[in-house]
């Protein structure tokens, strides 16, 4: 179970990012934090990964302090995240290298989750000729490939084309709902937030506040992997509805 | 056109033209510009000389040395001043101002400090292939990618991983330091020998065949500089292919 409690950070020198933060996410819970660019949802994400440490407060990652947890991270820039001067196999062993597994089980475990990925492109390609949705898929199976408790994922879809968009979250929903994966995303779209979680928080104006009873379900009548017919459907947009209302009227 | 017809035959008219509006040149002038049967007769005499061998060997040698040392001191200092904001900024205008400074005009300073014409011939050669080491490698650190010492910290990696993913990161950049510093350096250290003399060197026979008016063997040692830059600048790209595959797709 990941667990923030009144947690608040503030960069030396300037205003807090995040007054008292508290919520939690289950296991096998997916969940998106909404809100718009410069809410603090990537220093949210720091404090969760262990890069940046809260000024306040306590947060658990399954019982372990960030930064010791096994948990895997999907940067918005994809390509940035990645080694160029490796080909997309050693890229994607990553972190089983720096678990000190041999060459052997790291190819074979990356070949069965490429698989389970659809990803369409040999593994011998450098990531410069990836595409955008390619580069996207390589840093889930390099976030998926150690197993870890959570994965965590910043702005995933953001330069992502509709196809390539669709791709992976049928993909990652797949993958999730066979793991019983814990899930956290973090998005300013309303509508892939819906789709991949269960509950959606949105971040409040800066300092962000939240108590943990921000936290709106997401009303779905499929169960996981869910179809991506449902986004055309009423009740999809009636989620929407729901939430951007609840925007309104704070 | 065969790949191989289209990669050799361009260089091979090129040439051609060049030799022979050279050929016309010495027809029309020949007591300034020898023919080109003359010159390429002096090149393969001067090649079977043992002393042209110990002058080639000595200016190599000298440059290779001048090179190292600024491979030495240029990278750690252009790795500490491109990551280092605060350093950055002290000593960022510096780059430009000695960078500015031909290296050539601080050879009566080098004299001056070292009271050896071999020192200061040195020193100088060493000063500018340092200051394109350093602006070089400055360059590469500072806009390398933060992002990726991240990933591998979020993954596990130990602190001496995280610094191999720092460097590989700048690599390309000294890669393209090493290169231009081999030229400059060859440059620099002839000049020195025709300024300062040398026992063995080609900068100096260059200065013997001026003074002697050999002006067969002052161009055919010209070529053979030439040959030698070429040869060391070949060697420079092999070494060095290695970083700069991935270079252009930081």
């Amino acid at each position: 179970m990941l667990v923030l409690d009144r947690v608040s950070f503030a960069y030396p020198r300037r205003q807090p990012v995040l007054a008292s933060v508290s919520f939690e996410v289950g296991p096998g819970e997916a969940v998106s934090l909404i809100g718009e660019n410069g809410a603090g949802k990537s220093t949210l994400l720091s404090l969760l990964i262990g890069t940046a440490v809260p000024t306040a407060g306590s947060i658990s990652v399954f019982g372990r302090p960030p930064g010791t947890a096994q948990v895997g991270m999907v940067w918005q820039k994809a390509y940035d995240s990645l080694y160029p001067w490796w080909d997309a196999m050693n890229n994607a062993a990553l972190p089983l290298k720096l678990l000190g597994w041999t060459r052997r089980a790291r190819r074979q475990r990356v070949e069965q989750l490429a698989a389970e990925l659809n990803l369409d492109f040999p593994l011998s390609r450098m990531p410069y000729e990836l595409s955008g949705g390619e580069l996207q898929k390589l840093c889930v199976v390099r976030a998926l490939v150690a197993d870890p408790s959570i994965l965590i994922m910043d702005e995933p879809f953001a330069n992502l084309s509709l196809e390539a968009t669709n791709d992976l979250m049928v993909h990652l929903q797949a993958a999730q709902a066979k793991r019983g994966l814990t899930l956290l995303i973090v998005s300013h779209s309303l509508e892939h937030s819906v789709f991949l979680s269960d509950t959606v928080i949105r971040l409040t104006p800066k300092p962000v506040t939240l108590t943990g009873e921000e936290k709106i379900l997401v009303d779905c009548p499929y169960s996981r992997p869910r179809p991506l017919s449902w986004t055309l459907e009423p009740t999809f947009r009636r989620n929407i509805d729901r939430i951007r209302m609840g925007a309104l009227n704070p | 056109m065969t790949p191989i017809v289209s990669r050799f035959l361009p260089p091979i008219i090129g040439g051609s033209i060049l030799l022979l509006l050279w050929q016309v040149a010495s027809l029309s002038a020949p007591t300034l510009i020898p023919s080109v049967s003359a010159v390429a007769r002096a090149t393969f005499a001067l090649l079977g000389s043992e002393q042209v061998r110990r002058d080639v060997l000595a200016t190599v040698s000298r440059t290779l040395l001048a090179v190292g040392i600024a491979i030495g001191a240029g990278v750690p200092l252009g790795a500490i001043m491109g990551s280092t904001h605060l350093f950055r900024a002290a000593f960022g205008w510096l780059i430009d101002f000695l960078r500015s400074i031909p290296a050539f005009v601080l050879l009566p300073l080098f004299i001056t400090v070292f009271r050896s014409g071999d020192a200061a011939r040195l020193g100088m050669a060493a000063f500018g292939a340092g200051i394109v080491m350093l602006a070089s490698t400055a360059f590469g650190a500072a806009h390398g990618k933060p992002l990726r010492v991240e990933v591998a910290r979020v993954y596990g990696a130990s602190r001496l991983f995280r610094f191999a993913v720092a460097v590989r990161g700048i690599l390309p950049a000294v890669a393209d330091g090493v290169r231009i510093s081999v030229s400059l350096g060859l440059v620099l250290v002839v000049v020195g020998e025709i300024v300062l003399g040398a026992t063995y060197g080609l900068g100096t026979r260059v200065n013997d065949s001026l003074s002697g008016f050999e002006l067969d063997r002052m161009y055919a040692l010209t070529v053979i500089v030439g040959c030698v830059g070429y040869a060391l600048n070949l060697l420079a790209r092999v070494l060095t292919n290695r970083w700069s595959a991935y270079g252009r797709h930081l």
